[in-house]
């Protein structure tokens, strides 16, 4: 009896301890952080991370946005980098979110201002449900995180397992085509990023996935690509309406004009604020190239 | 005739200190945030004002202006150090690639810090000093003809030194970019999130580097009429080359370590202090000292304003300043 | 003329690179308070000869004894303090106040901590009353004409107070009344404060008037030497210069002047 009453005890404290304030959590620099009490304004330094506390319903707690951020609801704070610690201040936010290893050196000046900060660096689809998790953890709404990111796994595993029936040389080969007009610098996602990663899942062979970068991400020459000779071209556009002058972009590379894309019009435009940024978004990007790669039926 | 400001310079001295002092206080209600002056000057004195405000003022913008005035008059010196023994009107830590040497080698150190275990390696600031100090030696080297300097060779091996080493800053950032900050920051230079640290190193470097340049101005003048005129009248030449480079590395790699590459600043400068007071380095070294951090710290509350709350790199204002300068040195030195 | 030899040069030779020797076993010994003159056509030694006893060029074979002690065992500031250089370029690459230059003249008597030291100031005044430079102190450098450029690089040289002053071509870029007037003011102030000159002078008829001793180089050896009445003749003269001249004397002067022939 004493022994069963320690038992429930210790769960008692356990649980008060798992679901209470302070939680301290590991942010995916390897810093510990902890939160005393749930935390009410927020900054969002990086407009990845503005996603995942838009999905969470937590616009009411950002107080503050880079001059990049789509969401254009709150404070304006400038740059990513150098990060304006003055206007963060001022906007007296209970935790500052940034991204990547790119804002790193930005997070010490941010910690010697006194301010809290977490950083995201998603990776793979799975670091970015587990980003959306441990977000959902700060603001005590990990029931709603956990459940949001369990619809949005099965919604993306629905697809990548009808995709993952299609033979290899069944699957389209595609090559993702981020063009720099000026300086006709193409960059494409290889092993390691996640864009590598969803054209997989969406059931696409990436024609890069053998190489890699920085984070996965390298430019690649013109004539690799007619040697490669890909079915699917993707390629971003940074405004509504500039679908257009994406595709034409491509079609304007003389070398290219004998690839199978071009002559079957595959050239697809993709929104470059989603494949530029690891987060829930991209799920819906899987089921959108399930359906281009494959429309008109499994053959 | 001396220089414009010259005459009575014991009565005029201390009002220009004094005048600089308000101005830099001027700056600190400079900035994205607005502060009125009053709450500066409240704070300033341990007044409590609002907190937010008290920290941006003491702990964001103090050491900031700080910052920008060691590092404009640590530049400026330099570069005043420099025109006089190189006796070259064009010398300047970021013209002759000292600043590009010190940014690579901060920059490889914070490469190397994920490989290399030793912690000599991938301390930045030493290798910054190194590979700064490499710089100067190249591009000395290169423009050697004989023991003489001409103007033109120093200038085309100082481009050629500042590209060897802007891109291999280039290239480690495309390989690394994970771990290093930003490029603009290294090729351009940013006040942005500068704190007391910073400021204390900055102050130490600078009251070493200053003083000891202040001390050798007699020297300096000797090595402007010339190296065999400076022999002459007893100058150990060698060796005071030696310790001008290394000093000016050590500075400038210091000040690039903590804000990037600020150019132009070092070449600007020493030529205003010497037409408003004189080319006595005496005199020239601490007034270029006291216009060079004014200069600074007010090209960067331009930067921090102009577009706020986004900041510009610092680089891009000087710059601006600096080149047309440049120019009409470069053309009038040469036309004479 | 009973004064001490206080600067000995034996068996000196010197070469820039292994091969050509420049200075062929140079014997002089110099007396304080003496004007010598080097002449001598161009490459025969006479700038290197200079430079060696200014201590600049070390690695000579022989030696140059100044007091007793070699030369080049003598630390920088010490040589400043006994021989000062006065070179036929002067160019600062900064508009310094002529005062200022002058003063410059003063940094071998100077430390790391203090950069002035006692008599600073008479040793300066004395140096610009000397050269004639009252009013001229706060003028700039650059705005003087040849002859006054030349007086204050002269007056830097009598502010560092030493013994000896080397002259190379002093007033070789000079029109043919400055050169005659700076160098005999130059002549008389040298003998008020009883420096000792050794100086190059391309100039020959110069060096006549100007020296009590003439040195007569060629191919790296001193083939005369002696006063002008003794070394101005037609054969040593048309040995070294490899030309045909006539030597009379000053009508006035009485001192030896060579006149070139022109067949």
């Amino acid at each position: 009896m004493r022994r069963a009453l320690l038992v429930l005890f210790v769960m008692c404290l356990i649980s008060i301890f798992v679901l209470s304030y302070p939680i301290t959590l590991v942010d995916d620099l390897g810093r510990a952080v902890t939160f005393e009490k749930e935390p009410q304004r927020v900054v969002s330094a990086a407009p990845v991370a503005t996603d995942y506390l838009l999905k969470l319903d937590l616009s009411n707690k950002i107080v503050g946005v880079t001059s990049f951020d789509s969401y254009k609801e709150a404070e304006n704070i400038g740059n990513l980098v150098p990060i304006n610690i003055e206007k963060i201040l001022t906007l007296k936010p209970d935790v500052v979110f940034t991204f990547g290893g790119f804002q790193a050196g930005e997070v010490e000046k941010l910690e010697k201002a006194g301010l809290k900060v977490f950083a995201i660096n998603p990776r793979t689809m799975d670091d970015i449900f587990r980003t959306l998790i441990n977000i959902g953890i700060i603001f005590n709404k990990s029931e709603q995180a956990k459940k949001l990111s369990r619809n949005l796994k099965s919604k993306m595993l629905g697809v990548a397992k009808k995709a993952y029936n299609v033979p290899i040389d069944k699957r389209p080969r595609v090559f993702f085509a981020s063009i720099y007009q000026g300086t006709n610098e193409i960059w494409t996602c290889g092993q390691g990023s996640f864009l590598n990663e969803v054209i997989s899942l969406a059931g696409g062979v990436n024609i890069t996935g053998n190489y890699t970068g920085p984070n996965g991400w390298l430019t690649i020459g013109m004539e690799f690509v007619v040697s490669e000779n890909p079915d699917v071209i993707l390629t971003p556009y940074y405004y509504e309406g500039g679908q257009e002058e994406a595709i034409k972009a491509v079609k304007s590379i003389k070398l290219w004009s004998n690839l199978k894309a071009i002559k079957n019009n595959k050239i697809i435009p993709v929104d470059g604020n989603i494949v530029s940024s690891p987060d829930t978004r991209l799920v819906d990007l899987i089921v959108k190239l399930y359906k281009i790669f494959y429309s008109g039926g499994d053959k | 005739m001396k220089g414009i400001l010259f005459k009575g310079r014991k009565l005029i001295l201390p009002f220009f200190a004094l005048g600089i002092v308000l101005f830099l206080i001027l700056n600190l209600s400079f900035g994205s945030v607005h502060i009125p002056f009053h709450e500066v000057l409240l704070s300033l004195i341990g007044k409590k004002i609002e907190s937010v405000n008290e920290t941006i003022i003491l702990n964001i913008r103090l050491p900031r202006v700080l910052v920008g005035f060691l590092a404009g008059a640590s530049l400026s010196v330099v570069g005043c150090a420099f025109q006089g023994f190189l006796k070259n009107p064009l010398a300047d830590p970021y013209i002759l690639g000292i600043s590009s040497g010190g940014a690579f080698g901060a920059v490889l150190a914070i490469a190397l810090q994920q490989f290399v275990g030793w912690k000599w390696f991938s301390n930045m600031e030493t290798m910054s000093f190194l590979f700064a100090l490499l710089s100067t030696m190249i591009t000395y080297f290169i423009a050697n003809n004989k023991g003489k300097l001409p103007i033109t060779q120093l200038i085309l091996s100082g481009v050629i030194v500042n590209l060897i080493f802007s891109s291999a800053t280039t290239f480690v950032i495309v390989f690394y970019w994970r771990n290093i900050a930003n490029s603009t920051f290294w090729l351009m230079g940013s006040l942005s999130g500068v704190f007391w640290d910073d400021a204390i190193r900055l102050m130490i470097s600078s009251a070493v580097g200053i003083s000891i340049l202040m001390f050798f101005s007699e020297n300096l003048n000797a090595m402007s009429l010339g190296e065999e005129e400076a022999m002459y009248l007893g100058v150990n030449v060698e060796r005071f080359k030696l310790l001008n480079f290394v000093l000016g590395s050590f500075l400038t790699s210091v000040i690039v370590s903590t804000i990037g590459i600020v150019g132009f600043v070092g070449l600007v400068v020493p030529h205003i202090a010497r037409l408003l007071f004189g080319a006595n380095h005496k005199i020239s070294i601490p007034t270029s000292a006291l216009i060079g951090g004014v200069f600074l710290v007010t090209c960067d509350s331009i930067a921090r304003s102009l577009f706020q709350p986004t900041e510009m790199p610092i680089g891009i204002i000087t710059s601006f300043i600096g080149a047309p300068v440049f120019i009409f040195i470069l053309k009038w030195r040469l036309r004479s | 003329m009973n004064q001490k030899e206080f600067l000995i040069l034996e068996n000196l030779s010197y070469s820039y690179t292994d091969r050509i020797k420049v200075l062929k076993d140079i014997n002089l010994r110099i007396r304080e308070k003496e004007l010598i003159g080097i002449i001598g056509p161009n490459g025969s030694g006479k700038t290197t000869l200079l430079k060696c006893v200014a201590g600049v060029l070390k690695n000579y074979e022989g030696s140059i004894k100044i007091y007793g002690k070699e030369i080049n065992t003598f630390r920088r500031k010490e040589i400043a303090k006994i021989i000062t250089f006065v070179s036929q370029n002067f160019s600062p690459a900064f508009d310094f106040t002529v005062k200022e230059l002058i003063h410059m003249g003063r940094i071998p008597y100077h430390t790391f901590f203090q950069n002035s030291s006692i008599g600073d100031q008479e040793i300066v005044e004395a140096a610009i009353l000397a050269m004639d430079l009252n009013g001229f102190e706060n003028r700039r450098f650059n705005n003087l004409s040849e002859g006054e450029k030349r007086r204050v690089v002269f007056a830097k040289a009598l502010a560092q107070d030493t013994t000896i002053l080397l002259l190379d071509e002093p007033f070789a870029h000079l029109d043919i009344n400055y050169s005659y007037e700076t160098a005999k003011l130059i002549r008389m102030r040298v003998r008020e404060f009883e420096k000792t000159i050794i100086g190059v002078f391309h100039n020959i008829n110069m060096a006549s008037l100007f020296c009590d001793r003439i040195i007569v180089m060629n191919n790296g050896k001193i083939i005369a030497e002696g006063d002008p009445e003794k070394v101005y003749r037609e054969e040593i003269i048309n040995e070294a210069f490899k030309t045909n001249c006539t030597i009379i004397s000053h009508p006035r002067i009485k001192k030896p002047q060579v006149l070139i022939d022109w067949k």
